[in-house]
């Protein structure tokens, strides 16, 4: 049998299953809206921890890592800054929202943000920003999802039409089963990818080289240049560094697929714990892809696409049952943050446009289908822009996690209680002004004085939000006080305890 | 309907962003300085000093920044099990 048939019918194999677990997850849900968006609010450690870090890592770990290892050197391995740094986020930020999400039973980010700066212009563009960032998310999914059947099948199945089944099957499971689906599916994609890179890595480094430290051997004395720091294209600058680990850590985290997690949680302990252990995931996998990137500067030295060296590679060097079963990882990683977003984004204009602006006050059931539709129509736009527009992965997601970021302020004003709140006028101001400087800082003047424009746009954003909000009206007292006072609460008050008798009462 | 917090209460709100606890400090403190070593300048100042080096095998900014991301982790997994 020919080798591409072995690596895309396994790829189609590991597709079967994740349909498969979507249909049990449909059989398993109610037509209970908090069961279709929250699981219910009863996820578990384990899912929990899978769901997050197969979301969290997408085409853009998998391949983009490859790729900007490959062109950059050994600068990406700043990436374990940020994950890192996410879990600390998770540890102090995640709790707080999970225990405002569960108390006053929020399901979407601008549900909290809303709520709290008592605006429903501060809701619509909350959700605008959130899913207008994300889609260029999804982008980078299919994108992903093209590469990889395209290689896998030597071409003879295009990038467009690869892309097209693969994110079809992703949307179908979605509009099955629910967050119900994306969890159970998450499980098997977190475990796969992860299992997948490190074996694609190793059997590729002593294929290769004889060995990881045999192949550092070789870099070290074929291309210096990739071990070094700003790296041979002089990208990575102390400005780069920091605004690549502070939009790739708060950008990220404050997008609706991973906040909607936090919601999803059965407990604030579960959140802490996940804080403190994701990273293991998030930061090791790094640790192969940089085997992959380096290694295939080496003996891919001319690739036109770098985001495809980890494909490449597997399909020239490695065993066809071996590349197929990687690619499925590979093919996972993508889907499950895929479709970690779609159903985020549905979520989003769901709750906060449709059932809030066009049809309130319908059956349940009514919402869960208006959401399959929406996924639909993120589909759509998903496919036009990945076989219509191409950037590095790694560069479209931190643009996207740069957009997001621009919800900083207005989350932390929810969330840590001071003296002197931000007012919505404020927030509203600061993500305007955010996302102006940030459009300047990427196009106008890109990543001006050498600083990334996540930078100039974040710091913007906090001088308007702040000074705007000396000047203006706070939330009323007994907003900001129920809100703060149920943080305050839980934080150095009563806490799970507390929070869960206030439910009762 | 307020939290189970009094208007009072919320009067005498000591900042969120200060740890309240001798395990919170250390933690804070931890992180914060070791991230640091993960950040320019350091870093850059790391890789010009240090970076033609070799450990175990590998590059030494390889090396090195896995260890201090690994010692994140372990504060992270302290505070956790400290209940901060």
């Amino acid at each position: 049998m020919e080798s591409w048939v072995v690596a895309t019918g396994l790829i189609l194999l590991y597709v079967i299953v994740t349909i498969v677990l979507g249909v049990l997850a449909n059989r398993a849900m109610s037509l209970d809206l908090e069961d279709f968006l929250l699981y219910g609010r009863k996820a578990g450690f384990v899912v929990l921890y899978l769901t997050v870090v197969a979301s969290y890592h997408s085409a853009f770990a998998f391949l983009g890592s490859g790729g900007f290892f490959y062109r950059h050197g050994i600068g990406f391995w700043e990436a374990g800054t940020w994950t890192v740094l996410t879990g600390a986020i998770t540890y102090t930020l995640g709790v707080r929202i999970w225990a405002l999400g569960k108390r006053f039973r929020y399901i979407t980010p601008a549900d909290m943000l809303a709520d709290f700066y008592e605006s429903e212009v501060v809701r619509v563009v909350v959700a605008l920003v959130s899913v207008f960032f994300t889609i260029l998310y999804i982008q980078v999914q299919a994108q992903g999802l093209g590469y990889i059947i395209s290689v896998a099948s030597g071409d003879r199945i295009s990038f467009e039409v690869g892309t097209f089944f693969l994110v079809l099957v992703a949307g179908g499971y979605l509009v099955a089963g629910g967050l119900r689906a994306v969890y159970w599916t998450d499980v098997v994609q977190g475990v796969w990818m992860y299992v997948a890179v490190w074996a694609g890595a190793l059997v590729l480094s002593f294929r290769l080289f004889g060995g990881p430290l045999e192949l550092w051997a070789r870099v070290r004395a074929e291309r210096p240049d990739l071990l070094s720091l700003p790296g041979p294209e002089g990208y990575f600058t102390p400005g780069i560094w920091i605004g690549m680990t502070v939009a790739l850590s708060f950008g990220i985290i404050l997008q609706p697929h991973i906040m909607i997690r936090y919601y999803s949680a059965v407990s604030g302990r579960t959140i802490k714990w996940l804080g403190a252990t994701t990273p293991i995931f998030l930061m090791t996998l790094y640790i192969p892809a940089a085997l992959v990137g380096m290694g295939g500067a080496i003996v891919l030295p001319d690739l036109a696409v770098p985001d495809q060296v980890f494909p490449e590679l597997l399909v020239r060097y490695a065993p066809a049952w071996l590349t197929g079963l990687i690619l499925a990882g590979a093919t996972a990683a993508a889907m499950s943050t895929l479709d970690s977003i779609l159903h985020a984004n549905m979520t989003v204009l769901t709750r906060d446009v449709y059932q809030r602006y066009i049809a309130p006050d319908r059956e349940p059931g009514h919402y869960v289908w208006v959401g399959r539709g929406i996924v639909l129509g993120l589909l759509v736009i998903a496919y036009v822009l990945s076989v219509r527009t191409f950037g590095f992965l790694v560069t479209l997601v931190t643009l996207s996690g740069a957009g997001a970021l621009q919800l900083l302020p207005g989350t932390l004003g929810v969330c840590y209680p001071t003296r002197r709140p931000f007012t919505k006028s404020g927030v509203l101001a600061g993500i305007g002004v955010g996302l102006t400087v940030l459009y300047l800082t990427l196009v106008t003047f890109p990543h001006a004085l050498g600083i990334h424009g996540a930078i100039w746009s974040i710091a913007a954003n906090f001088a308007t939000c702040i000074i705007i909000s000396l000047f203006t009206k706070a939330s009323s007292e007994e907003t900001i006080g129920r809100i703060h006072g149920a943080v305050e609460d839980y934080v150095y008050g009563s806490g799970e305890e507390g929070l869960e008798e206030a439910l009762r009462s | 309907m307020l939290g189970r917090c009094t208007p009072e209460v919320l009067l005498s709100f000591r900042s969120h962003y200060l740890p309240r606890s001798r395990t919170g400090w250390i933690a804070v403190l931890a992180f914060l300085g070791l991230m640091a070593l993960v950040q320019p300048p350091i870093v850059f100042w790391v890789d010009t000093r240090f970076g033609s080096g070799w450990v175990l095998g590998m590059p030494f900014l390889y090396v090195y920044l896995g260890a201090v991301y690994f010692a994140l982790i372990g504060v992270l997994l302290w505070a956790v099990r400290r209940g901060a």
